[in-house]
């Protein structure tokens, strides 16, 4: 798994690729929140490039979408592939994210 | 001719990837479609991890974790072994898939997940060994038979003219449709009064329950109503937990859960 964080002017953007299991999700997990403890808050996390993601890696989401959100913040996800997209439906977690079918709208949509 | 394929891993989150690999292999190699095998590597490492974060960590070893994989007649079997203290998953909560994003629990989904990937999964403890047997059927080795709806959820009317309708076995997200087919076809048959005998179905998801609940409201709306008879102890927790025991009707036999619909 690899990530690219990359500072927007009003976003972060967090770009993974690779697989998100259980060995990687921790390293996802520091880096959000390396960010939201640096005060940002508005987050996209940019899935396109993920072919794999497991229920430790939906865990690290969750859990950075609620500290964003109660600090009046918001964690959006660009584009995921079908497969990850069937993952987050299992989870029940597809009508709980604001989810673009690309980059620049999740970006643009804050 | 059965094939049968083993590997071996340490259990460390580092080896959980080849045993993923491993698994997808030899789902592939059986003939299963893709989505199958994406599905049956996501169950291997949601329940390698569990062995590995709850049953070796928890008491700071680093056991083996062995998995064997067979081709049998219509289905692919996926049986992981490990050595770690008995640890009974059929035990967990459901996890509350409806609930806002505030109240999730980030954790809690693997073992959920592994009953929805899989067709049907078996806990057993077995000369001192954790095993799970995971299948998924097999489209290329002949038909898993496939029971119609009809057979699948026997009907029949009381002197009253309550109509009963009893599933059994598991009603999750693939069956779940099917039983709420089965329901639709006894409300468009004119039975609005229906008590759902529950004594052979041992899970149910949120599949099942949404399928209960949209019969529910069509039911009422038509002046009659679902009531549940005999639910198991684990089935019971579900509708408790969803807060679904106060939609419908809990009772313990059919007879009363007649009388609960006048």
């Amino acid at each position: 798994m690899h990530i690219s964080v990359s500072e927007m002017r009003r976003v972060t953007l967090i770009e993974v690729s690779g697989r998100v299991d259980s060995l990687s999700a921790t390293k996802l997990g520091e880096a959000l929140n390396e960010q939201i403890d640096a005060g940002h808050i508005q987050l996209v996390i940019d899935l396109s490039n993920v072919e794999y993601i497991s229920s430790a890696g939906l865990r690290e989401i969750v859990s950075a979408a609620k500290k964003v959100r109660s600090s009046g913040g918001d964690l959006r996800i660009a584009s995921p592939s079908q497969r990850v997209r069937d993952v987050l439906q299992l989870a029940g977690l597809l009508e709980l994210f604001q989810i673009f079918p690309t980059q620049v709208e999740a970006v643009g949509s804050f | 001719m059965p094939q049968e394929r083993r590997f071996i891993l340490q259990g460390a989150l580092a080896h959980v990837p080849e045993a993923c690999q491993f698994v997808r292999e030899s789902a592939r190699l059986a003939g299963l479609s893709d989505k199958q095998a994406d599905d049956c590597e996501l169950a291997t490492e949601e329940w390698c991890t569990n062995i590995i974060e709850h049953g070796y960590g928890k008491h700071g070893v680093q056991g083996r974790i062995e998995i064997v994989c067979q081709t049998l007649p219509s289905v692919f079997r996926i049986t992981i072994y490990d050595e770690s203290p008995p640890f009974d998953p059929t035990t967990l909560p459901a996890p509350d898939r409806s609930a806002p994003l505030t109240d999730r629990q980030p954790g809690g989904l693997g073992w959920f997940f592994i009953q929805e990937l899989m067709d049907t999964v078996q806990y057993e403890y077995r000369n001192g060994r954790n095993t799970l047997i995971m299948t998924q059927h097999n489209p290329n080795i002949g038909e898993q038979p496939r029971p119609e709806p009809e057979s699948a959820f026997p009907a029949r009317t009381l002197a009253n003219g309550v109509r009963v309708v009893t599933p059994s076995g598991r009603i999750d997200s693939t069956t779940g449709r099917q039983f709420e087919a089965a329901l639709s076809a006894q409300l468009e048959a004119g039975f609005n009064r229906i008590v759902v005998e529950m004594q052979t179905v041992n899970y149910i998801s949120s599949t099942g329950l949404k399928a209960l609940l949209s019969a529910q409201r069509r039911a009422q709306a038509q002046g009659g109503g679902i009531a549940l008879a005999a639910l198991t102890r684990r089935v019971r927790e579900v509708f408790e937990m969803s807060g679904f025991d106060t939609i419908f009707t809990l009772a313990n036999a059919t007879d009363e859960a007649a009388r609960a619909l006048g």
